[in-house]
């Protein structure tokens, strides 16, 4: 007898008490359900950041000062020995082919008067020229250009403004384009700055402006662009002076992170070795996806155990009903040994039978599990659309179910089978073809 | 009478004992000697409890003697072990029950497919083989039907073309019309006589009816584990 009768013969007394078998399998359906429905996820989650993080493009290390972590006493009240313009660009001056920086700060709030004698406010914010690189920023420009490293260098007077600044300004967007305009920062000289971008005023503005919009068009602040050598030209500091929340650093293609982040470490450290209070951290969004990932490892190795517990009880339940079943078939089973079936038919018959209960109930879990998972991925990419807005469109939601997830499931359902149905099988394989053919 | 030097069914001084060595031990079967010959349509009759379905048994090589010696076409029986005592059933005995015993929920053809299953024929020539016997019984119209929806009759119709399935050297039949009323039972015994006739079968019949046993070429009788008698008849029915 093939093995091919045998599934044949399997799946027919399998089908002849339907409600038996799904009952039976359900133990199995759940922990396979509950492993491919976690991993499906987790593998969704680590493929779409991996997809978003490709396309936002340049990943940068971002330095910035932080209190020793062995620094005792109360918090410093200056910002003396932070970090310095003057340091970051000692530092890719160290390494000229290899290490890129970049640095954004907000120069301060500005009044400026339209062509109707009004006055608006904006919020002067000094970038570098590689600001708008990223393609979320840069696709918001709708005219011109932003700030580039060319103007940087130059200290121009250029900014980006928003297309409601022009609306407060001229009245619309039409012909600002190339117009200079008086800034008169609080706190700060004057500044006159040539429009040479105008940009979308974005939902993350709009979400930050909440708290005072009104229907007067005039209220709302918006963002001013303009080159960061420019801010520190009007501020009228040196580099040395020019204290830094954060920079980011980057790196060219001779070089990649760990070098990096190895750079920046023995740099500061030098720097920073007498210095009892501060140091610098270095925030690397990629290791923060790694930690994400092994965050998620970690739950998925969880859930499997959970899972395996789940297989061991519902390949107990095999048995039982296999055990169930091969009572109630005694007859059959003498029957089939006086036909001439051997101890081994009868025994790879039942094995066979457990082993397709289970494996049907694995294959009916993976596909369970990967509609869940592929709806609560849904659910997920809904969520992630309202709350960041601004960012849905980069990411790109790839539902993937792990591959090696379902084949060590289907693997594992098998084994079950295996296992718990060999010992019902074995006593049906050595049942007495007497006493059976006798039994009532 | 039509004899050939070797039996089908040699039995030599065959006891079957129970519980041997124990304070109750019982003994079914005394000192049996017979010998069956090819195309021979035997009866064994006895009352029950007179030890014929233990005899069947051993026939069958469902069960083992005690004691004695029993050749199955002129091999001896008591060195074979479960797997080839398996092999022989399937190949040379073929069963007929009291309560048909098919597999319920599988088409009468697959029940008469079985044992060529077992014995690693061809799907294709199975279905064959398996046609032709459930033309041979009368049951062509209904072979597509499982045992449920068929007659006791009819079900002991496609349990006698399952006993046909591999040809054997003999077919063993207990009671085959104790569950059937008389009319079915003259329409099983009269396919009996065709298999005989017609296939040139070895019959072994094990009935408690006399009348049953006189259709029979030879009627063996048992009784407290012995045969007390062996009648050759002339006529078999007229």
């Amino acid at each position: 007898m093939n093995l091919l009768e045998s599934i044949k013969m399997a799946f027919s007394s399998l089908a002849i008490n339907k409600l038996r078998s799904f009952l039976t399998m359900l133990g199995i359906i759940i922990g396979i359900s509950a492993v491919i429905t976690i991993t499906t996820i987790g593998n969704s989650i680590s493929k779409t950041l991996n997809n978003t993080f490709d396309q936002l493009g340049d990943v940068k290390l971002t330095i910035y000062p932080e209190i020793r972590d062995d620094y005792e006493g109360k918090y410093p009240d200056t910002d003396d020995d932070t970090l310095t313009l003057e340091k970051v660009q000692g530092l890719v001056e160290q390494h000229p082919n290899e290490l890129t920086y970049s640095c954004n700060e907000a120069y301060g709030g500005a009044d400026i008067v339209n062509l109707k004698g009004e006055t608006f406010k904006a919020l002067m914010i000094g970038v570098s020229g590689d600001y708008f690189d990223p393609p979320q920023f840069k696709k918001q420009i709708i005219q011109g250009r932003a700030p580039s490293n060319a103007d940087n260098i130059g200290n121009k007077h250029t900014c980006l403004v928003s297309d409601i600044f022009c609306e407060q300004y001229f009245g619309s967007a039409d012909d600002a384009l190339g117009k200079t305009i008086r800034f008169e920062v609080n706190n700060q000289g004057n500044i006159n700055l040539t429009i040479v971008g105008i940009m979308e005023y974005t939902d993350l503005e709009k979400s930050e402006m909440k708290i005072n919009t009104t229907k007067n068009k005039l209220d709302i602040r918006t963002y001013v662009f303009f080159p960061y050598n420019t801010m520190l030209e009007a501020k009228g500091l040196s580099p040395k002076e020019t204290i830094l929340h954060s920079a980011q650093i980057g790196w060219t293609s001779s070089c990649d992170s760990e070098t990096a982040k190895k750079y920046i470490e023995d740099y500061f450290e030098d720097i920073y070795r007498n210095n009892d209070t501060w140091q610098i951290a270095i925030y690397d969004s990629q290791e923060e996806m790694g930690m994400i990932t092994t965050v998620l490892n970690v739950i998925t190795i969880a859930i499997s155990i959970i899972a395996a517990i789940s297989l061991i009880v519902g390949g107990v339940g095999v048995m039982n009903i296999m055990l169930v079943s091969i009572l109630e078939r005694t007859r059959e089973i003498g029957v089939r040994k006086a036909l001439g079936a051997l101890n081994g038919d009868i025994r790879s018959q039942f094995v066979i039978e457990a082993v397709i209960i289970c494996l049907t109930g694995g294959t009916i879990g993976v596909l369970i599990g990967v509609l869940n998972g592929v709806l609560l991925s849904k659910v997920a990419a809904l969520l992630l659309n309202n709350m960041a807005a601004e960012y849905a469109e980069y990411i790109t939601l790839s539902v993937q179910p792990s591959i090696p997830a379902i084949i060590i499931s289907l693997a594992f359902s098998m084994l079950t089978g295996l296992i718990f149905g060999y010992y019902p099988a074995k006593r049906a394989g050595n049942m007495n073809p007497i006493d059976a053919l006798r039994y009532e | 009478m039509k004899r050939r030097s070797d039996p089908v069914i040699h039995m030599e001084s065959v006891t079957k004992k129970y519980y041997v060595g124990e304070p109750n031990e019982l003994q079914i079967l005394f000192d049996i000697g017979l010998d069956i010959y090819r195309g021979e349509f035997v009866s064994i009759v006895g009352a029950s409890g007179s030890g014929k379905s233990t005899l069947m048994n051993i026939i069958g090589l469902l069960d083992r003697q005690t004691e004695g010696e029993y050749e199955l076409n002129g091999n001896s029986t008591k060195v074979l072990d479960d797997k080839q005592l398996s092999r022989i059933r399937n190949k040379e005995i073929g069963f007929v029950f009291q309560n048909f015993n098919l597999i319920p929920k599988i088409t009468a053809l697959k029940n008469v497919e079985m044992p060529m299953m077992y014995a690693g024929v061809s799907q294709k020539k199975r279905t064959e083989r398996a046609m032709e016997l459930i033309e041979l019984v009368g049951m062509s119209d209904r072979y597509t039907h499982d045992p449920a929806r068929l007659s006791g009759g009819q079900k002991q119709r496609v349990a006698i073309a399952r006993a046909m399935a591999n040809d054997p050297s003999i077919i063993l039949a207990d009671e085959p019309t104790g569950a059937l009323d008389t009319k079915t039972g003259r329409m099983v015994m009269d396919l009996f006589h065709k298999l005989h006739e017609e296939e040139g079968k070895t019959i072994v019949l094990i009935t408690h009816s006399p009348e049953l046993a006189s259709e029979t070429q030879r009627m063996i009788t048992i009784s407290d584990g012995r045969i007390i008698a062996d009648d050759y008849k002339k006529e078999v029915f007229q």
